[in-house]
Formats: C-alpha cells, sequence, structure tokens
C-alpha cells in the first residue's frame, strides 16, 4: 500500500538562476516537489507517493542524480537537530508539555541534548527523541521511530559519499580504536 | 504590483491568492515550459523565501498544499529589512 511521505531534499552546485532549473526537475521526474530557495539554496520539498519513506527518498535522489544538471543532494530534511519548540512544534504539543519531560517534572529519562549545552535553546536528536517517545507510548506508531533512524542515516550515508572526508573518519576511527 | 496570470487549476490558484494576501507577489519565470512562475516572499533579501510554481504538477491537491506550508512556515514581514 503506499503511502505519502513528506521530506527535503537541500541540493548543491545550483541555485535560482540555474538556467532552465524548473525544466530540467520535471523533466527528471521531480513534479511532486515544490522547488523553493533561500540564502542562495535550491530546496525540493516533495510529497512522494511509495510504499515507504525509504522508497520515497532514494527515488527522490535518484530523479534529482538522473538529471542533466551538474547537482549533487547535500541533505535530506526534516533534520535530526532539534529545539524544544521545534520538539513541540512537531509533535503538536505544548511546549510547556514538552519542558516538563525534559525538566524531568512528567515522566523519566528525556534524552539529553547533545549541542548546544551551554546556551538557551540546546538540540536534541530527534531519532533519540522518537524512541523515548515511543518507550513512553507518547507515540504508538512505530514507524516515526524507523523513519527518523532512516532521516539519520540517509544523511550520514550522503556524506559518506565524499572520499576526502571518508578516509579522515577512517584514520580517526582507527586510532580510537587502536590499544593504548 | 505586476498584474499576474491567473492559475489554471482552481486549487492551486487559491493557495497563490493565499500567499499574496500574507504578502507574496508574482514574478514571472521566463519562457519555462513547465513553470507557471515564482512567488517571492515579503522579505526582498537574499533570506528571504522564493517559491517556483508548477503549471501542471503530479497532484494539484498536494501542489496546493505544500505552497500554503511554505507561506505558513515563512515569518518574514516587510520590516526585517531595515
Amino acid at each position: 500500500m503506499n503511502n505519502t511521505y513528506q521530506f527535503t531534499l537541500v541540493l548543491k552546485n545550483v541555485n535560482e538562476n540555474t538556467k532552465d532549473l524548473e525544466d530540467i526537475f520535471f523533466d527528471a521526474g521531480c513534479d511532486d516537489a515544490l522547488i523553493h530557495f533561500k540564502n542562495r539554496a535550491v530546496y525540493l520539498a516533495f510529497d512522494r507517493e511509495a510504499s515507504s519513506l525509504e522508497e520515497a527518498v532514494i527515488s527522490a535522489i535518484k530523479d534529482v542524480q538522473s538529471s542533466s544538471l551538474d547537482v549533487e543532494v547535500s541533505s535530506v530534511a526534516p533534520e535530526n537537530l532539534v529545539t524544544e519548540s521545534e520538539i513541540a512544534k512537531r509533535l503538536q504539543f505544548s511546549r510547556q508539555t514538552v519542558s516538563l519531560w525534559i525538566k524531568g517534572k512528567r515522566r523519566k529519562l528525556f534524552p539529553h541534548p547533545i549541542m548546544r549545552l551551554a546556551e538557551k535553546s540546546p538540540l536534541w536528536k530527534w531519532d533519540e527523541v522518537c524512541v523515548w517517545l515511543y518507550e513512553n507510548k507518547i507515540i504508538k506508531d512505530k514507524k516515526i521511530v524507523e523513519n527518523a533512524l532512516f532521516i539519520t542515516n540517509i544523511n550520514a550515508a550522503l556524506e559518506e559519499r565524499d572520499n576526502k572526508a571518508k578516509k579522515i573518519r577512517q584514520h580517526l576511527l582507527e586510532r580510537l580504536l587502536m590499544q593504548r | 504590483m505586476a498584474k499576474r496570470p491567473a492559475h489554471p487549476n482552481k486549487e492551486i490558484e487559491k493557495a497563490i491568492v493565499y500567499a499574496e494576501k500574507n504578502g507574496w507577489v508574482y514574478k514571472d519565470s521566463g519562457k519555462s515550459a513547465h513553470a507557471w512562475g515564482r512567488l517571492l516572499c515579503p522579505l526582498h533579501t537574499r533570506e528571504g523565501h522564493k517559491m517556483s510554481i508548477w503549471s501542471t504538477p503530479r497532484n494539484t491537491f498536494n501542489h496546493a498544499k505544500q505552497i500554503k506550508r511554505l507561506v505558513e512556515n515563512c515569518q518574514h514581514d516587510a520590516s526585517e529589512e531595515k
């Protein structure tokens, strides 16, 4: 059974002045996406019908890559790092409820934020938040957890295509695993 | 404001009118075969949003929703330009 999945591809090497941008993406099969621009970047916001989120995203990336443009998909949104207010927005809960979870005043062991810890609005990993929500039976659909993990992994996979970065990572990983 | 052509699809035309009520303006997209035109959000700087609207999207109903969604997510108004 097919569902409609919403996600956004962030593109590299093109901009709003790229010649025939719309027509090229239309012909590449992206006529189910809204093309939009901000800060000179190009975004494709898809509503794609497919059997799963994975199928939807992979086929969309392949459509983009099949175009005659020298374009690269740099990432897939919704991004994994979220603020407290973004968590509330995604779940359509009040900010106050989310704040009570975070402070541990309602339910226990909400995940720790992982970035911008010293600042006013630190960032959580959405996939970790989803796992917690599922364990606490706040969300009942396991697909939401799986989709959050998929978005994290597809973004990691997109980065792995960069051979130079991959080599550096491999080197660091080896150092981390080395016996003292 | 420049006069714009009406969008042939009713749902999408409604979404465009909704965007215009929120301060977005029409800009033509040259001689594109598939793009009806572009809409620019109230903030006309690099940080502002622009979107391109299809003449014949795969699913007109979804496309109308995509337009509305972007308008709702855009918090810009012209006063920020200063």
